[in-house]
């Protein structure tokens, strides 16, 4: 075959240009650390990138529900325990005063501790975490319970995402727990403050009769507050057993996306380095075959 | 005839034919680098012998013509690969930075905003009566809502600029044309009987209709007097003698100010559009990305924003608002604009929203500013399959007609590798064929040279006997 000079200077820019380009998208590759620098490298892949990153920033952002829903889980747990320790003392108090051994100035004192009582439980059930009350539902800008014992709130549920497709609610519909249902007012239940109110009002008026039946009362609101708990720590767990499978998931779907985008490293960098080698090797011919012809050796 | 003169003669030709060959190498050395030159060569011939005393005797050598080494068939194979050539290119071209706007590498890509709104609407959940939070997700939201916009700006901004390239091409055709139809009439002129073909000016008008091969569909054929005929797309008439044709663009009336191809040629008095029927050449492959590739895009990103706008606020409208709109619902979240077809160019925040976070309205209820049923259910929506009738979610959706995209971007690199790499193949062959090769010609130089010396010889030597012919009569 003939081989025209333009045609020896062609290839020669040819083939530079192409060890160049080589050596160039190694350098990115080496630079980037990523395979996929953009869409055409490689369409799949980035498709698979796209959603294995779309998971990861849903389970960091399910992560951060879950730790917002655990705090919010806690103080209610906290509320419930402190309702649940006034309760217990006004046992106390109500079964050591219904005893005929003391006198009316002793139940006097109780009933005095009793309003301390009722300003805690009162309290306790106006939690907020945050600037929300946990007991209102949805109503979370307005104070629940008021002095009287009446409930304020609605029975809003509010449900957070912790996983794909599953939302769990993190607050208690606490209108049961302070207000007595239509059921249990049939058969002479009270609300929790009420009960405490009427415990309080029969100390006060030294009547044991009273103070008996409040006791009986304050039996059934103690169970209602523990079923209540309950329910929480349910829920507690649930979340719990979430969160450390969203962690674990998480993990998985990063390796995962490290091994659809992430260049090799060391092959990254063997293939730089031949590259290199190529390219020096091509300029170095290229300068060789350009110089000789008969030319000049001609006199 | 006969004779010392006769043979000064002869030597006297065969110096000329060797400067000849002096000649022609010298202008192949000239040309070597010359774009589209094909090497040339002195063909010699020998005279008709006479008679003299019986005897024929050579009457030397004369230079018949110069020809050019041209192999047309080569040249037919090498424009029609042209075309292909022309067309993956720059079709590959005019993708290649569309993918820019799609790049991972970006970090607001219109999937990373889709998160982005979502976790906020996430946060949304977590406290729908938080002032910051609120502000957050309209913030978010803008920024989704300015990737609609990017996108369909980006690709509208490419769009104009192929455009300008079409223009463009079109004029470099428009020239093209009457330079070949100028050539047809020197080549007419030049011709002779004699001299059957103008390598030089051959080969300039093939180096044109190499170019011209790239950019557009023609066929072309050398019809009387070595004159080319070219036809274009449409059975078209571009070069007829030393007619050309009027290639031009034609803004099309429908308001995009993007341009029709047509051609007013000397056939018809209407000007024929070619605008599709071209099919090979950069012409037709920016013509492809312009009015195929990215309006496909276009709509892509049109139907993602429209049933993100229309699912959004679907949900919006049932909900309630907080403080100054906790009593009120019915409200859209974004806004479409008039044209449908165009929500991706008009899609914005609603009114009510950009002025107060209040009017976000997630609230099932009125004057419940803890609940948060609807922006659940808005969660709902990133997992929900509402693109391509129920066949794929928002993200799913953008992944597969990015990733389609970047298949198509990829093959048509492939495509253009391929072309290059058969174009390249029958250049070389080309080359092999007409190029001039310098060790060539330096043999060729030594060649004639000596041929030179050896006929000068020829003529002292005459010289001399003459000298002793003359002394004879002393």
């Amino acid at each position: 075959m003939r081989i025209s000079d333009r045609q020896r200077y062609e290839m020669a820019n040819a083939r530079v240009d192409s060890a160049k380009g080589d050596n160039a998208n190694m350098l990115e590759l080496l630079s980037t650390q990523k395979r996929i620098n953009r869409v055409s490298d490689d369409p799949i892949g980035m498709g698979q990138a796209l959603k294995r990153k779309n998971q990861i920033s849903n389970y960091d952002q399910f992560i951060k529900n879950i730790d917002f829903s655990k705090g919010y889980l806690e103080r209610t747990e906290a509320a419930l325990q402190g309702i649940n320790e006034n309760l217990m003392r006004a046992k106390e108090l109500s079964v050591t005063l219904a005893n005929a051994t003391y006198g009316p100035s002793s139940r006097e004192a109780a009933s005095r501790e009793l309003r301390e009582i009722i300003e805690g439980v009162v309290s306790l059930a106006n939690s907020a975490y945050g600037n929300r009350y946990i007991f209102g539902g949805f109503r979370t800008q307005t104070p629940p319970v008021n002095r009287e014992g009446g409930f304020m709130g609605d029975d809003g549920a509010i449900f957070l995402q912790v996983d794909d497709g599953t939302f769990r609610q993190i607050n208690l519909q606490a209108r049961n727990l302070f207000e007595p249902s239509a059921d249990e007012r049939e058969k002479g239940h009270f609300g929790m403050v009420h009960t405490l109110q009427i415990l309080t009002d029969s100390l006060q008026s030294n009547d044991v009769q009273g103070i008996q039946v409040a006791m009986e009362e304050l039996d059934f609101q103690m169970d209602k507050t523990s079923s209540y708990q309950a329910t929480l720590g349910a829920i507690h767990n649930a979340v719990d057993e979430t969160s450390k499978k969203l962690e674990l998931t998480r993990e998985l779907t990063q390796v995962d996306l490290s091994r659809i985008e992430d260049a090799d490293t060391y092959r990254a960098a063997s293939d730089f380095k031949r590259t290199e080698s190529v390219l020096q090797s091509t300029l170095m011919a290229s300068n060789k075959l350009l110089q000789p012809s008969l030319m000049n050796f001609m006199q | 005839m006969g004779g010392l003169f006769h043979t000064l003669n002869v030597g006297a030709e065969s110096l000329y034919a060797s400067r000849q060959g002096v000649d022609t190498t010298g202008h192949n050395i000239a040309n070597a680098q010359t774009e589209g030159f094909s090497r040339q060569r002195v063909n010699l011939e020998q005279r008709h012998p006479s008679e003299t005393r019986g005897v024929l005797i050579g009457n030397g050598v004369f230079v018949k013509n110069i020809t050019r080494a041209h192999d047309s068939f080569l040249e037919k194979q090498i424009n029609d690969t042209n075309q292909n050539l022309g067309q993956s290119t720059a079709r590959f071209e005019s993708m290649k930075p569309l993918e820019g706007i799609y790049s991972p590498e970006l970090n607001n890509t219109m999937s990373n905003e889709l998160d982005r709104f979502f976790n906020s609407l996430q946060d949304l959940s977590n406290f729908p009566e938080e002032l910051t939070v609120r502000t957050a997700v309209r913030e978010n939201a803008q920024n989704l809502v300015n990737s609609f916009r990017r996108i369909d700006s980006s690709l509208k901004m490419q769009r104009e600029d192929i455009n300008l390239r079409i223009g463009g091409e079109v004029g470099e055709v428009s020239t093209l044309l009457q330079e070949i139809a100028k050539l047809n009439i020197a080549i007419k002129t030049a011709e002779t009987t004699a001299n059957p073909e103008v390598s030089d000016l051959l080969d300039q008008q093939d180096r044109m209709l190499r170019d011209l091969t790239q950019r557009i569909d023609v066929n072309y054929y050398r019809g009387e007097h070595g004159m080319v005929v070219v036809r274009g797309p449409q059975e078209t008439l571009l070069v007829d003698r030393g007619y050309p044709a009027r290639f031009e663009v034609m803004t099309r009336g429908d308001g995009s100010n993007l341009h029709d191809v047509v051609v007013l040629d000397g056939a018809s008095h209407q000007p024929t559009v070619v605008t599709e029927a071209n099919k090979r050449g950069r012409l037709a492959g920016l013509i492809q990305v312009r009015d195929h590739v990215i309006p496909q895009m276009l709509e892509h990103n049109n139907e993602m924003a429209r049933t993100f706008a229309d699912q959004m606020n679907s949900i919006h409208q049932q909900g309630f608002g907080i403080k100054d709109f906790k009593e009120t619902t019915g409200r859209n979240f974004f806004t479409l604009g008039d044209d449908r077809a165009a929500a991706a160019a008009n899609i914005r925040l609603d009114g009510m929203i950009e002025e107060s976070t209040d009017a976000i309205s997630v609230a099932s209820s009125p004057n419940a500013p803890g609940d948060n049923v609807m922006v659940n259910q808005m969660l709902r929506l990133k997992e929900k399959k509402v693109m391509g009738e129920g066949r794929s979610t928002l993200q799913d959706y953008y992944a597969s007609y990015v990733g389609g995209f970047g298949l198509d971007l990829v093959r048509s690199e492939q495509v253009k590798k391929a072309d290059d790499t058969l174009t390249q193949n029958l250049s070389a062959r080309r080359e092999a064929i007409s190029g001039v090769s310098m060790d060539e010609e330096a043999t060729n130089l030594l060649k004639w040279q000596a041929n030179f010396t050896a006929s000068s010889k020829v003529i002292t030597t005459i010289d001399e006997m003459l000298d002793t012919v003359l002394q004879l009569k002393r």
